[in-house]
């Protein structure tokens, strides 16, 4: 909740601190959000070395899904997450073989990494426009039943989908971390994220390991646009508004570091609902990018370094 | 130590690669039997890298072919590959630095499943590694990730190992225990060890029999006994050998 | 002994006859003068054919639209297709243009045909600036943080209350103003911004500037150790990018009549002028003019025809050309109708028609580029590098003094200290890991030592940059080979001659020298891409001794690997010729076979320390270094 322009007094200490804390609780929840689509993203560099423009794009799809799902089924928005998980994963794998790998040998400069970004620049493009065509421009919002509830305590008031973005955010953040360190498939992925060849002399299939990789990327994706249209308008060009501040969160936490994407993103929405003490709100998004700008010049390797990848 | 089974036969065969305008092997013929010590030396920049990564895969020949138990490996894919029993230890270790040496050894094992006896088999033949066990692989010394590089290829019980220069950048003192390690590796089990060295001496006191490379072909051959008597060897790495 | 520098090539195998002496041959700019013409005709034909086409009907917009786009796209690709730097948020300066013509106009009356330059103004400014801040960061991070700065103008814009600014619209207005009142004529103006933005990249592609953006695209480090200052070269063309952008902008505020951030600043407008360039052919002239040509009508038309019913028709053809480009021929549009036309005409030589479309030159234009000096320079086959007290031989050119240097944890170099004095050849060896290539990074200013001092020429050279250094007087080789790919093999010599020269004609007098010295004057003419092992060894070389220049020093990397024995005896008495011209040598080699008959020394490294220091007789007995290669029990 954000106490539209108004400033607080700030002789009353105690409505100072409740207001304070309402930001960062607003903050964090967005940061929530926030941090599953940088997950995405950095699982994406930090195995595959793609930067990925269509991330946010398969949030945008995962909104329209949550919708078409509540319409035709009446489903809420976690059985929508767990119903599209599946196709969402083999969406990603099918991209990542049929363009991603296709991609990576184009010379297209002298930085093939680039050809990589401008082919999920053109899948960007591509989503949005089909999205725009089948679903228009007008903002779809869930039934209103399903949208903004709260809970209150006190003086404090926390809307429910962003709370449980953020619990889903740690969930899965949780989750990540235990497959990681603890199967064989967690090892094949950082042990390909690590060395890729040296991955194939101990039998990865680096192959596999890459197309998982994106459809885990893309699945999440999915479930955070699932969870979001319950209070976020649908729009085909919603996955803008989330890019800036992906890029932003995953170069705070550092490229391609998964735990650092989910820190990153929380602090970012902490920042940027922090940052409404200090100056007007139209600018804190300048205050997000202008951070970006820092942390590429002074450290681009992120709050944690790309030392501890994954 | 019983590793695995054994392998029966790798055949390189008139093995020619090469990339873009380099020929890097030329007619390389060389073959590997059950339990045998096999010695690659030579030069830097001889190919003998481009060996091993022709036999793992990783790198696409024009000419020839490479067969392991009579079946040729042309097109397979160099994770399979390394499933087949042919595991590669590579240049310069290729340790992932960031896990830890547990979980090194743990990927070797190319399963999910733990064999908990070839681990601590692993720890036996290096029991250096035991205090390291959480420690993530960069922080180790040089002696150390080769010893681990060794001991991660071990888990899957390979029929084949191939290492890649494992002295490179050791002091002297390490390099004699790493070979002394592959050496009592070899002698307690069915392995067969295919070894490329540039340090002449240790590999071919360590093995049965070697080829000399040097440009992309096979220069001489033979038993190691009688190689390390050869003076063609000084002059080949010196540079003093007549270039065919 | 003959003491003056004159020097013919002696026992130098030529390949092809070359009858004109050498210094009087210009190098072809990789843009011929006759296929810039043809295109700029072309541009020019095609432009004003499509205004009088479309005349007063509503398509006369599309063609303004178009001839925008081509102006933005063309600017774009200063940057991005010739100097290699993939930006993503030119439509910062494509806004700074679009805002200060309107804002300017809207405030003091300024028609928006001065209002424009303003903008022109502040996009070099804010391109100098970001320039600053972004270029250091390469690659991937470079092209992400470049989009950072639209969306900061546009928060800004938006805060200052310009969200929706009107072009004012005044239908009496006359040409400053782009006669509103007379679509056409604003359709002229774009033309001739279209065409100034394509002479200012032809200009630039012929100039001194073009063949440092060309090696700067091609291999950073490379261009670097070749003298080329590759962050200034990337600021400048940035600066020029963005100024030609705020053109575009500035037009295009007149076409929209409405200005707001989220279309002037938007990713969006950042995007288009990277999918026309890349759809058209990145890198090339033809590229950004044919892309935008083709895919800006095409979706305006489709808006036009669908848009009631699907207005996103247009993104999705973006989207589709983009990755079908992608996948296909990534090369882009105009590399691929080329190959194609190259694959009709089976003969061989392209057409000239196809080659003029690529701009190529073909082998009649080489005669046509005789430039350069009237006589031979007698007294001296390398011009110095205005180093003009001689010096004398056996005193120091380079000196080494207890450089360290370790990697993480890792000590590359103990306590390194040696030197090399003039006219004289050293070679470095020592067993693969010893540190020798780091040394040659550390000398050629590529790793900043932990410890220990250089001086190279009586200049200390720690701090300097590698284009310092190398202008000072080193030219180095690459373990792998590191020429400037896409540019023939003449060029890529100039490239290190300009290191060193005022101006194209004394660089292109040094680099044929070079080229003929290391015999590959008869295959000058040709793209890299087109040579052999050995050839890309000679012509690395040739290089190396451009950017070195008379007395300099040699810095070769296992020069000698994959050469003949032919080759490498030519390139050994070429080297030979070079002490006795003044310079000196460093290499390193693997082996001392090859070098042994003409070294003065050797120096051994082992574990990052210097065991042996001397002749090569005394080398080759010395234990240490048989046991440093062979094992310590060798000859036990």
């Amino acid at each position: 909740m954000r106490a539209a322009g108004v400033r607080p007094n700030f002789y009353k200490e105690s409505v100072k601190d409740m207001y304070v804390l309402q930001l960062v609780l607003s903050g964090l929840q967005q940061g929530g959000v926030l941090a599953l689509l940088s997950m995405g993203l950095a699982l994406m560099f930090g195995v595959l070395r793609v930067v990925n423009f269509a991330q946010a794009d398969f949030m945008m799809l995962g909104m329209y899904g949550a919708i078409l799902m509540y319409a035709a089924f009446q489903l809420n928005f976690a059985e929508t997450s767990l119903l599209l998980v599946i196709p969402a994963f083999i969406v990603g794998w099918l991209v990542y073989e049929l363009i991603i790998r296709r991609v990576a040998q184009a010379k297209l400069t002298s930085t093939p990494e680039h050809a990589q970004l401008l082919a999920t620049l053109g899948l960007s493009l591509i989503i949005q426009n089909t999205a725009e065509m089948v679903w228009g421009a007008t903002p779809l919002n869930l039934e209103s039943s399903q949208q903004l509830s709260m809970w209150h305590i006190g003086s404090l008031s926390i809307d429910q989908p962003r709370t449980i973005a953020f619990g889903i955010a740690i969930a899965i953040g949780i989750i990540m971390l235990l497959v990681l360190r603890g199967t064989y498939i967690g090892r094949a992925v950082r042990a390909a994220a690590s060395d890729q060849e040296a991955a194939s002399y101990v039998g990865v299939n680096v192959r596999r390991v890459y197309g998982a990789t994106f459809g885990v990327a893309v699945a999440i994706s999915v479930i955070v646009g699932s969870v979001l249209v319950s209070y976020y308008p649908a729009t085909p060009l919603a996955g803008n508004d989330f890019i800036l501040l992906m890029f932003t969160a995953v170069i705070l936490g550092g490229l391609g570091n998964v735990m650092g994407a989910m820190v990153g993103g929380l602090l970012l929405g902490l920042i940027q609902s922090l940052s409404q003490l200090f100056i007007p709100l139209e600018l804190n998004s300048a205050v997000v990018f202008v951070l970006f700008l820092v942390m590429m010049l002074v450290r681009p390797s992120g709050i944690f370094g790309e030392v501890n990848r994954l | 130590m019983v590793i695995s089974g054994g392998l029966d036969m790798l055949v390189v065969d008139k093995l020619s690669v090469g990339y873009g305008s380099v020929q890097a092997l030329n007619d390389v013929s060389i073959e590997i039997g059950p339990n045998e010590f096999v010695s690659i030396i030579g030069p830097n920049g001889a190919g003998k890298t481009t060996l091993l990564k022709s036999i793992s895969g990783v790198v696409g020949w024009q000419g020839g072919d490479i067969r392991i138990d009579g079946q040729s490996l042309r097109h397979c894919a160099p994770w399979d590959i390394a499933r087949m029993g042919i595991a590669h230890v590579p240049e310069g270790r290729r340790v992932f630095g960031q896990m830890s040496v547990e979980d090194n050894l743990k990927i070797g094992s190319m399963s999910s499943s733990i064999d908990k006896a070839q681990l601590q088999q692993v720890f036996e033949l290096f029991p250096q590694l035991i205090p390291l066990k959480q420690r993530p692989a960069i922080t180790l010394s040089g002696g150390e990730q080769q010893m681990l590089a060794i001991g991660r290829a071990l888990m899957s019980k390979p029929r084949l190992l191939m290492l890649d220069e494992p002295s490179m950048g050791l002091a002297p003192l390490l390099v004699e225990q790493v070979f002394h390690h592959i050496t009592t590796l070899f002698r307690s089990s069915q392995l067969s060890v295919l070894l490329i060295e540039q340090r002449a001496t240790e590999a071919l006191e360590a093995s049965q029999r070697a080829y000399v490379l040097d440009h992309g072909g096979v220069v001489m051959s033979g038993s190691a006994k009688d190689l390390l008597k050869s003076a063609n060897i000084q002059n080949t790495y010196l540079g003093f050998a007549e270039k065919g | 002994m003959n003491t003056s520098t004159q020097s013919k090539p002696i026992g130098m195998p030529r390949k092809d006859s070359d009858k004109s002496s050498a210094s009087t041959r210009g190098v072809p700019f990789s843009m011929s003068m006759s296929s810039a013409v043809w295109q700029l005709a072309a541009l020019l034909l095609g432009g004003l054919i499509a205004i009088f086409l479309a005349g007063d009907s509503p398509a006369q917009i599309t063609v303004t639209l178009t001839l925008i786009y081509i102006a933005y796209a063309s600017a774009w690709n200063i940057v991005a297709g010739f100097a290699g730097q993939f930006t993503f948020g030119h439509s910062a300066f494509f806004g700074l243009g679009a805002y200060s013509a309107t804002l300017l106009t809207q405030w003091i009356g300024l028609p928006p045909m001065y209002g424009l330059w303003v903008g022109v103004l502040a996009a070099a400014i804010a391109a100098t600036v970001i320039g600053i801040i972004t270029l250091r960061l390469r690659g991937l991070y470079f092209g992400l943080a470049t989009v950072v700065f639209p969306t900061v103008f546009a928060v800004f814009a938006t805060y200052l209350g310009f969200q929706e600014v009107s072009v004012p619209f005044s239908p009496d207005g006359g040409l400053e103003s782009f006669t509103p009142g007379d679509p056409k004529v604003l359709s002229f103006v774009a033309l001739a911004a279209a065409l100034l933005v394509c002479i200012v990249a032809v200009a630039l592609l012929r100039s001194r500037f073009g063949t440092a953006l060309g090696a700067l695209r091609s291999d950073q480090d490379a261009a670097e150790a070749s003298g080329v200052n590759t962050t200034r070269v990337k600021i400048y063309a940035l600066v020029l990018s963005a100024a030609l952008s705020a053109i575009a902008g500035g037009l295009y505020a007149s076409v929209s009549l409405v200005v707001t951030p989220v279309d002037v600043f938007g990713l969006q407008m950042s995007v288009k002028p990277v999918l026309m360039t890349v759809f058209g052919g990145i890198g090339t002239l033809a590229g950004p003019v044919l892309g935008a040509a083709i895919l800006v009508p095409l979706s305006e038309t489709l808006n036009a025809t669908f848009g009631a019913t699907l207005p996103s028709l247009s993104g999705l053809v973006y989207g589709a050309a983009l990755l079908l480009v992608i996948t296909l021929f990534p090369g882009g549009l105009v590399p691929f109708i080329l190959s194609v036309a190259k694959r009709v005409y089976r003969s061989g030589a392209p057409s000239a028609a196809a080659e003029v479309a690529a701009g190529v030159s073909s082998r009649s234009d080489a005669t046509e580029q005789v430039k350069g000096g009237t006589e031979e320079d007698a007294s001296h086959w390398m011009p110095s590098q205005g180093r003009d007290t001689p010096v004398e031989p056996g005193a120091p050119i380079l000196t080494i003094a207890q450089i360290a240097k370790a990697f993480g944890g890792t000590k590359v170099l103990h306590d390194v200290t040696m030197q090399v004095a003039s006219r004289e050849i050293v070679g470095i060896i020592g067993p693969n890991g010893a540190g020798k290539t780091t040394l040659f990074n550390i000398i050629s200013g590529f790793v900043k030592p932990d410890a220990g001092s250089m001086q190279l020429h009586g200049t200390k050279t720690n701090d300097l940059r590698p284009s310092a250094i190398a202008a000072l007087g080193l030219g180095r080789t690459f373990q792998t080979v590191r020429l400037f790919s896409g540019m023939t093999a003449i060029e890529n010599v100039l490239v290190g001659a300009l290191a060193s020269c005022a101006d194209r004609e004394a660089a292109s007098r040094v680099a044929w020298s070079a080229i003929e010295e290391v015999g590959l004057a008869g295959r000058a003419l040709r793209k890299v891409d087109g040579l052999t092992t050995g050839e890309l060894r000679r012509l690395e070389l040739a290089r190396a001794m451009a950017i070195a220049g008379q007395g300099g020093l040699l810095l070769l990397d296992e020069f000698l690997g994959g050469l003949t024995k032919e080759d490498s005896a030519a390139l050994l008495e070429a080297l030979i010729r070079w002490r006795k011209n003044g310079g000196s040598v460093l290499a390193i080699e693997h082996t001392m076979r090859a070098m042994a008959d003409f070294v003065d020394r050797f120096v051994v490294l082992n574990f990052g320390k210097v065991i042996a220091q001397g002749s090569p007789e005394e080398i080759l007995k010395n234990q240490d270094v048989i046991k440093a290669y062979l094992g310590d029990k060798w000859g036990a």
